[in-house]
């Protein structure tokens, strides 16, 4: 099939109608396809409206300002708190180096690395004190019967989930267009 | 609407392909895509529209496919067809809307492009007898009435399969099912479609009223 393909118009008639019914009957398979093919083939070809692809290159172009616009509203949120960090640091650090020169400059930031140390120090801590709280459990798992109830677990969650997908795809199916005449 | 990059004023150059086209496309020309719309607006539409039932609800949907093609250029694969690419988002797209409007089926039905040939209509009277035109239509309005009661998933497989002339495999493809799943839906919705289009009064004489339906045949 190509998009570009063109049909033309022609009346379906009774006779084609049953011949494609007879086919069907008679459980000609070959014959009913094509006589089925030629009947979808009279059937008139649906088209939007005039201006369809207009209409969609102006809904492309309408995201994708909106998209370069929100790119270029964060790089603007970035650069106004990066202004703003600059901003707040640059009075503290010519206060500090205001009460003495640059001495006092240079044990403001010995002061900061100290503290940055201390922060990094308390984290690795934390991370010790968590390692030695599942160690225990880590080595419980270690063994075999537990491993193999993990491992039962796992497959009833997975069979479960399965049976689930399948009951959510088959319910798919139920959708039927029902008509007013 | 601007014209593909690749299609000259003058010369018998080639038409791209479809899958040339997508690979321009991808690479950010909207000339390129622009094309793709107008091939592929009529079997999109068709598809979505004979879905939903919905004119305006298809014109939407039909929008939204291509949007969704264009932001996914990048994950289409130039080996494979465009058109079951395309396709496959159209069918998808509108069997979603279908189950997110349940209560949006029950509409009345014309078959969709009626008022088109109504306008061929009238623009040549003689091209065909009146009656043999009435009658005409009549079947063709059954057809899509009958059409319109199947299953989702076996319309489109028909429609696919004789409107659009494709393949099984790439009904497959379309579908995202199996070959042999398609083949069933094929079977069934042909099936399927006769006993709507009996229930239409359009059946065999052995199988009830007389031959070509109650409507003038």
């Amino acid at each position: 099939m190509d998009g570009t393909e063109m049909r033309e118009h022609r009346e379906i008639t009774p006779d084609e109608l049953s011949a494609w019914l007879r086919a069907e009957a008679d459980a000609d398979v070959p014959e009913a396809d094509r006589r089925l093919a030629a009947l979808f083939a009279a059937l008139d070809e649906p088209a939007p409206a005039a201006g369809f692809a207009g209409r969609v290159l102006a809904r492309i172009e309408g995201e994708e300002a909106v998209s370069g616009s929100r790119h270029r509203r964060w790089r603007r949120l970035l650069l106004a708190a990066a202004a703003l960090v600059v901003a707040a640091g640059f009075p503290w650090l010519l206060a500090g180096a205001g009460a003495g020169g640059v001495g006092a400059a240079a044990a403001v930031a010995a002061r900061a690395f100290a503290a940055a140390g201390e922060l990094a120090g308390g984290s690795f801590r934390a991370w010790a004190a968590l390692a030695a709280t599942l160690d225990p459990l880590a080595r419980a798992l270690a063994g075999p019967w537990l491993v193999g109830v993990a491992a039962s677990l796992v497959l009833v969650s997975f069979l479960a989930l399965v049976s689930l997908a399948r009951w959510v795809e088959r319910e798919k199916g139920v959708v039927y267009a029902l008509y007013v005449s | 609407m601007q014209e593909t990059a690749n299609r000259g004023a003058e010369g018998p150059l080639p038409t791209p392909t479809d899958e040339a086209l997508a690979l321009l496309a991808c690479g950010g020309s909207t000339e390129a895509f622009a094309e793709l719309v107008r091939r592929f607006e009529r079997p999109v539409f068709g598809l979505v529209v004979r879905l939903v039932r919905d004119p305006a609800l298809a014109e939407d949907l039909a929008q939204e496919v291509f949007l969704r093609a264009w932001r996914a250029l990048p994950t289409f694969d130039p080996e494979r067809r465009f058109a079951s690419w395309l396709l496959r988002i159209a069918h998808n797209g509108a069997i979603d809307a279908l189950r997110r409007r349940r209560a949006a089926f029950l509409l009345p039905l014309e078959p969709p492009g009626d008022e088109e040939g109504r306008e061929r209509e009238i623009a040549d009277p003689s091209a065909v007898d009146p009656e043999a035109r009435a009658v005409g239509r009549d079947l063709a309005r059954a057809l899509e009435r009958a059409l319109a009661r199947l299953r989702p998933e076996y319309r489109s497989a028909l429609l696919l399969r004789f409107q659009r002339q494709l393949a099984y495999e790439e009904i497959a493809e379309v579908l995202g099912l199996p070959l042999g799943t398609v083949k069933t839906f094929l079977h069934r919705g042909r099936a399927e479609l006769a006993r709507a289009l009996a229930v239409e009064g359009y059946r065999l004489p052995g199988a009830g009223s007389e031959t070509g339906g109650r409507k003038g045949a």
